[in-house]
């Protein structure tokens, strides 16, 4: 409304002025009775649009040519312009004689170029629905180009279009496969969730009210492990659909539109909702009991942490089903997040859920801080801590440093989008603004990943290959120079943004130097195994390995991209992609080593060694299937959701995405296995691993309070 | 030797002029480097776990008992001094390399052009006036072995300016220009592309760069773009 009035008194004001051109176009609600600065309606003039079929089909795009007829001749200055409004669908700009009115993709009018013209080119794409009619509305302008109203005309033209299906069309719209699956996995995840509960408690409301009002830690790290779940199988659907997009050359399965959305949440939801909070899960059960304390240091905080991380994640991937998720990137660079380039709702509440995890995130931090410094048993020095806690411990200061500047970077992104505070306008370099702060979260995030799987890690491979770990202090004190350098090397993702050269050289060599510690990290890992005696029957033990061999790759692939010469080239491409997915796929099968070792205590049962290798070996396979074709890529634009045959990127695709079904079908698997053992596994029994941390003296599943009296440390065996 | 060299073929687009040679080389000692260090891990790796001892160690961790120490600080320290040292060449190398993309060896009859990235196509502005855009079909014409500088802006959104076969990238950001060069050797057609996320159809900014002989673009620049 207020816009419209400042544009009437604009308007007004040019017209006493005399001055009649509108050189940039004119929109919105003031065209309908015409452009007040170019004379009156005219019969003369007859606006023409072609290209438009009779009836269209969903998706499709379409070029459409505008012109005119009529009116005074043609000047070659100051000559037309026009306004052109569709109900459904999306125009698309193809060249600068035309432009979105306020950024709306459903209004587009000429600009200062084509001022000069009587003819425009644009396209529109049909709405993925095609039982809407579709009604254009469009305006001319005949202008003979003396800079004055007198002798210039208009006139306004109605289309309408009908769509395939417009009249007794399937109510189901089969054409969106991307909504079908979504809706699929959500549904089939609900319905055995329900199905589970009802076999375990036969409904009883007790035991769902136990789990909604918990505070016990070992509860609500299982109310950790089904909310990751889920996420993660969110995130591995979204995987699917963009696989089968890129699968073969101009794929028309999704629109550019939706496939932003599958790639911005796909990123999303695993970094932040899935991979990182799962190894909270097992955090929150194993660290208290590791410590030999009975829970953790604010149970009624924990459990706010848990419900708030299930809050953000559907918050955020609520857009699906409110005209469209965030599709700017999970980096949500600016200003293409802004409103004028993003109107939909999808970033919004993109950021929303991002402020729950946030908080989610702050809270556990808190907790285990206090947990890990002053829970520990008597006689526990912080030196004798398990290596998993240490991890933890690393993990959460790193969240303490970094997660604030998120949260002030979504608060800000979020108040230019509902209050228009314009901290990220580009007129301020607020394109920069928003790197800079965005990246000093999200570098040290990749620790925030990446360190508690290297802390199951380091719990796994002494347990298996019956030696201690090779170098405890080393790697702690290597733990305490990554964190360090992991805040100071964010710049490293901004090398060819135009920062000081000097400053570029100083971020090379910092990024190189993280190589050190984590360098020292793997040594000690793999010297672990020296004079050893591994037992290689172990699923843990098997799946902590492939993650050590698949994290070389990433480690290596690393510290080219750590170059900034090579940065300039490798920027933006499916190397880069290629790259961090083997870094985390590492610490995913890490994890999934974390969660073999530890389902015995959790569940009290095995899980099933047969489908375990099964597990193992399709895993495994599944991501160097579809991450080594990827990485030859070096010259595909990742994120681009169609490519041409000539490129010739069509098999190192096509092969990649069997890669990545192979691996979605080893997680079913799993889940059937993971499911199934929880009544039907073998008996575990308290230590099945001869573990030597505190875990593992107490009962499978543990007491409420863990332990029937608070251990000291070291343990003094009962027994003799 | 040959799985070598057909793997960083693979690895390896196509690449041609000053910027390719430069780049093409550093990607080499990098990627021989990285592969005898990949090598050897591997191979520890695979002996380290093929090979097992007899008897159960006799300092394996028994339930509840205090962390054994292994490993020694000066090993620790001989690695972070190799590390360190064998990072701080590559970086010289590295180093050498940025300061060639980033000072531009002009000549007399170098120019500039200016390049602003739109949703979702490339505008280019010569200095004497000539302005077109990627969207027209028309693809961006240099002349052959000489030093053109890219001034490289957003029109409305962040984008990425490449063109992947001259190793060459610009981000093109709406609040600042950044500038890269280019000297082309070859002449024929190469692709641009956008390297940034910046809409539903970033896949399709596509355009092309012609290189052209010197006095087919003379004729053409001061014919005045026709």
């Amino acid at each position: 409304m207020k816009k419209s009035l400042i544009l009437a008194i604009l308007v007004g004001a040019l017209m006493l002025q005399g001055m009649s051109a509108m050189p940039t176009g004119i929109g919105g609600s003031s065209v309908d009775s015409g452009c007040l600065c170019h004379g009156g309606a005219d019969s003369d003039v007859s606006p023409v649009l072609e290209g438009l079929p009779e009836v269209y089909n969903g998706s499709e795009v379409y070029n459409l040519t505008i012109s005119f007829t009529g009116g005074p001749a043609e000047s070659g200055v100051n000559s037309g312009g026009f306004n052109l409004r569709a109900s459904h669908g999306e125009f698309i700009v193809i060249d600068n004689t035309t432009q979105f009115w306020q950024g709306d993709d459903q209004e587009i009018v000429h600009t200062d170029y084509g001022n000069d013209q009587r003819v425009w080119q644009i396209k529109w794409q049909a709405p993925i629905d095609d039982t809407n009619d579709v009604t254009f509305t469009l305006l001319t302008n005949s202008v003979d180009g003396d800079d004055t109203k007198d002798g210039d005309s208009w006139n306004s033209e109605v289309i309408e279009v009908e769509g395939l299906n417009s009249d007794g069309g399937p109510i189901i719209d089969f054409t969106n496969l991307a909504w079908w699956l979504i809706i699929l996995t959500i549904l089939g995840l609900v319905v055995i969730t329900v199905v589970l509960i009802m076999k375990n408690s036969s409904v009883d409301m007790e035991v769902i009210k136990h789990w909604l009002t918990t505070t016990n830690h070992k509860d609500i790290g299982m109310l950790y492990l089904w909310i990751t779940i889920i996420f993660t199988f969110i995130g591995l659907a979204l995987s699917l659909l963009i696989r089968i997009q890129l699968i073969v050359p101009e794929n028309d399965f999704m629109t550019g539109g939706l496939f932003n959305e599958a790639v911005t949440m796909h990123g999303a939801v695993m970094v932040l909702f899935a991979v990182s909070p799962m190894s909270f899960a097992f955090a929150n059960y194993i660290v208290p009991i590791q410590l030999g304390a009975k829970d953790m240091a604010f149970p009624r905080l924990n459990a706010m942490s848990a419900w708030l991380i299930l809050l953000g994640g559907l918050v955020a991937a609520s857009g699906f089903f409110l005209g469209g998720a965030a599709d700017v990137g999970w980096t949500f660079y600016s200003p293409l997040t802004s409103m004028t380039y993003s109107p939909g709702l999808g970033v919004s509440l993109a950021g929303a859920g991002l402020i729950l995890l946030i908080l989610s995130v702050t809270f556990s931090t808190i907790n285990f801080l206090v947990t890990i410094l002053r829970w520990r048993c008597p006689g526990m020095g912080i030196m004798q801590m398990p290596m998993y806690s240490w991890n933890i411990l690393f993990t959460v200061i790193l969240m303490l440093a970094v997660f604030p500047a998120l949260l002030s970077a979504v608060l800000m992104l979020v108040g230019d989008r509902l209050f228009g505070t314009m901290f990220f306008d580009p007129s301020i370099d607020g394109t920069t603004w928003w790197l800079h702060i965005f990246w000093f979260f999200g570098h040290p995030e990749v620790y925030v990943v990446l360190l508690p799987g290297l802390g199951m890690a380091m719990e796994v491979i002494p347990t298996f290959v019956k030696r201690p770990l090779y170098g405890r202090k080393i790697i702690i004190w290597s733990l305490v120079v990554a964190s360090v350098i992991s805040v100071l090397v964010w710049a490293h993702h901004m090398f060819i943004t135009g920062i000081n050269p000097t400053f570029r050289k100083l971020e090379t060599i910092g990024t190189e130097l993280v190589s050190v510690p984590f360098g020292l990290i793997y040594l000690s890992l793999l010297a672990t195994f020296y004079k050893a005696k591994p037992d290689w029957s172990k699923l843990p033990l098997v799946f902590v390995a492939g993650a050590i061999g698949i994290f070389l790759v990433g480690g290596i692939t690393g510290v080219y991209l750590s170059s900034v010469a090579m940065d300039v080239n490798l920027r933006g491409s499916y190397y880069i992609v290629a790259h961090f997915h083997y870094t985390l796929g590492a610490v995913a099968v890490m994890t999934l080593g974390g969660i073999y070792y530890w389902y015995p205590k959790m569940f009290g049962k095995m899980l099933n060694e047969k489908l375990g290798w099964w597990h193992f070996w399709l895993t495994f396979f599944g991501i160097n299937l579809t991450w080594i074709p990827l990485f030859g890529l070096t010259d595909m634009p990742r994120r681009i959701y169609l490519y041409q045959e000539s490129a010739g990127w069509e098999v190192s695709h096509f092969i990649a995405s069997i890669g990545g079904f192979v691996v979605f079908a080893a997680q079913l698997i799993f889940l059937y296995n993971f499911w199934h053992s929880i009544k039907h596994g073998e008996d575990a029994g308290d230590n099945p691993w001869d573990g030597s941390t505190l875990e593992w003296a107490t009962t499978s599943p543990p007491p409420p309070n863990n332990f029937e009296v608070i251990p000291t440390f070291p343990l003094t065996l009962e027994e003799e | 030797m040959i799985t070598f060299f057909a793997i960083i073929k693979w690895f390896q687009s196509p690449g041609t002029g000053a910027h390719a040679e430069v780049y093409d080389e550093l990607f080499l000692t990098y990627w021989s480097l990285g592969m005898i260090v990949a090598v050897i891990v591997y191979a520890i790796f695979i002996w380290l776990m093929t090979t097992s001892v007899e008897e159960t160690p006799t300092d394996f961790q028994t339930l509840g008992s205090i962390p054994v120490e292994r490993g020694s600080v000066k090993t620790a320290w001989t690695f972070t001094f190799v590390i360190t040292a064998f990072l701080l060449i590559l970086s010289q190398i590295t180093f050498s390399s940025i300061d060639f993309f980033e000072n531009p060896e002009l000549e007399e009859d170098s120019f500039t052009v200016k390049i602003t990235g739109w949703q979702y196509y490339w505008e280019y502005e010569y200095p004497n006036g000539i302005t077109y855009t990627s969207a027209v079909g028309e693809p961006l014409r240099i002349p052959i072995d000489t030093p053109v500088v890219f001034e490289v802006i957003g029109g409305d959104v962040f984008h990425s300016f490449a063109l992947p076969e001259h190793r060459i990238k610009v981000d093109s950001l709406p609040s600042r220009s950044n500038t890269g060069w280019i000297l082309a050797e070859e002449t024929g057609l190469y692709p641009i592309r956008c390297y940034e996320l910046c809409g539903d159809e970033h896949a399709l900014m596509v355009g092309e760069l012609e290189v052209m002989e010197k006095d087919d673009f003379d004729a053409w620049y001061s014919g005045g773009g026709l």
